[in-house]
């Protein structure tokens, strides 16, 4: 048996390239594609899971579609950081340059259903998990100090998930790792850095 | 290449897999099958080109023999000589990709559709299918004056529908979708009728300009879909279908995406 080991799907969306279309890289300096910085260390690690036959996690919603508020508000997010840079967000930079990074989204998220296993979020009532934080609130530097109730269900998903060995959760979201002690103390999670996430040992 | 569209051996495997006994009898044949499954705006990454009838010719290229099919050679008594293809392996990886692209831009009942097609077409003559291909897929070469005002008004009702979600707050990726695919159906407008105002009136080069009637054909065939998706979308799939056949497919007509000059192709209003 081995541990298991679960992504948000922040850091999951980290793994995506987006493909500029040649008709819009004028927009972009002529840049071809926009990825993270975090990619080639998060593939490392998946290559080193799928080395050892062990199927990541991801966190899921009922419904059976592709898309989410909470997985179309993380997606935003990111490309408004990528298109940042040249005064643009996903709202200015035009319908079909949108529509087309939704469908390349699409194309990924078919895949990444495959690649991973899905846990399907917990419907059960948070506000103990959100009681925990307030409790034992700190001061966290990019985020809110208390993690929204996503992070809460899926800090409650995962404490119910049965597993053998350590549950590992990957994240770059600061209301994880900035609680990574607390996480761990009282709900048995290993929170690890996105950044980091190269440098564990798989088993 | 983007994920719904049908890679060149994909589109032969799904082909001969629905074909009766998985044969097809003759390149002609595998030609003209391919050629209607763009009449369902199924994108397929292989060029095809329109002749003076109307009718598409896929560019296929020696399709020759590999691990799923064969490729027979014959010559008929009458000395006519050609190639027949027979499917000779399943391919359960293949499979998966073809089904997880049909679900993605079919209903089941459409996909039920598309095979019983192939399937009818592989039991039949390539001379009878020759003769179904022009019903099917001729596009009208009508009076210069005809193009003209078709292609003005299909220009007005999608500057009509692009007005429509222009202002209108969009509330999830489904409509980004369809905002998106509507403002392209507009520009793809404006420069169909560009083109067509600039027919020269004592010539007529069919190999120029058979896409853009095509074009023309799928936006006006498309419009009352896309109107009634505006109010409240009800067919992801038909959208994706659209998005993927008109935007992202990289048809090697100019008007496209993946055209560098792209924004200089763009007609202003």
């Amino acid at each position: 048996m081995s541990s298991v080991y679960a992504f948000d799907d922040s850091t999951i969306l980290n793994i995506f390239v987006l493909d500029i279309p040649k008709g819009f890289r004028y927009k972009f300096n002529g840049k071809e594609k926009f990825k993270s910085k975090n990619k080639k260390r998060i593939n490392e690690f998946l290559f080193k899971l799928s080395e050892k036959q062990i199927m990541p996690l991801r966190f899921t919603n009922e419904q059976n579609s592709i898309w989410y508020p909470d997985l179309e508000r993380r997606t935003r997010k990111i490309i408004n950081k990528w298109l940042h840079p040249y005064d643009l967000t996903f709202e200015t930079v035009g319908g079909i340059f949108s529509a087309n990074i939704v469908l390349q989204m699409e194309d990924f998220f078919d895949e990444i259903n495959d690649k991973f296993e899905s846990i399907i979020k917990s419907k059960e009532d948070i506000s103990p998990i959100k009681t925990f934080f307030e409790i034992n609130e700190k001061e966290l530097t990019k985020q809110d100090n208390i993690p929204e109730d996503e992070d809460c269900e899926i800090i409650l998903t995962y404490y119910n998930y049965k597993a053998e060995k350590d549950k590992y959760l990957i994240s770059a979201d600061e209301h994880f790792w900035g609680y990574k002690e607390e996480i761990k103390k009282e709900f048995n999670i290993n929170v690890v850095e996105e950044w980091l996430c190269d440098t564990l040992t798989v088993g | 290449m983007c994920k719904l569209t049908f890679s060149k051996k994909e589109a032969i495997y799904f082909i001969l897999k629905n074909s009766k006994e998985n044969y097809i009898s003759s390149t002609t044949k595998l030609n003209k099958i391919l050629a209607r499954l763009n009449l369902h705006l199924m994108p397929i990454n292989i060029e095809f080109h329109l002749n003076k009838y109307g009718s598409y010719n896929p560019e296929l290229g020696e399709i020759e023999s590999n691990n799923l099919w064969s490729i027979n050679s014959y010559t008929t008594s009458s000395g006519y000589s050609g190639k027949s293809i027979k499917l000779t392996k399943e391919d359960l990886d293949i499979d998966n990709k073809i089904s997880k692209k049909m679900e993605r831009s079919f209903t089941p009942e459409q996909i039920i559709e598309i095979k019983k097609e192939i399937y009818s077409m592989s039991s039949k003559s390539a001379k009878d299918l020759s003769d179904e291909e022009h019903k099917k897929l001729l596009v009208d070469i009508e009076n210069r004056e005809k193009l003209i005002f078709r292609a003005n008004s299909n220009e007005c009702d999608y500057l009509d529908l692009y007005k429509k979600v222009k202002t209108k707050q969009i509330k999830n990726f489904d409509e980004v979708k369809l905002k998106g695919l509507i403002e392209y159906c507009f520009e793809l407008s404006k420069f169909l009728k560009a083109k067509i105002d600039k027919l020269p009136e004592d010539e007529y080069d069919y190999d120029e300009n058979m896409n853009t009637y095509y074009y023309l054909k799928i936006l006006e065939e498309a419009k009352p879909f896309i109107e009634k998706q505006i109010d409240s979308i009800n067919d992801n799939k038909q959208i994706n279908l659209l998005c993927e056949f008109l935007i992202r497919r990289d048809s090697g007509y100019p008007f496209s995406i993946h055209n560098e000059n792209y924004k200089d192709l763009k007609v202003n209003s």
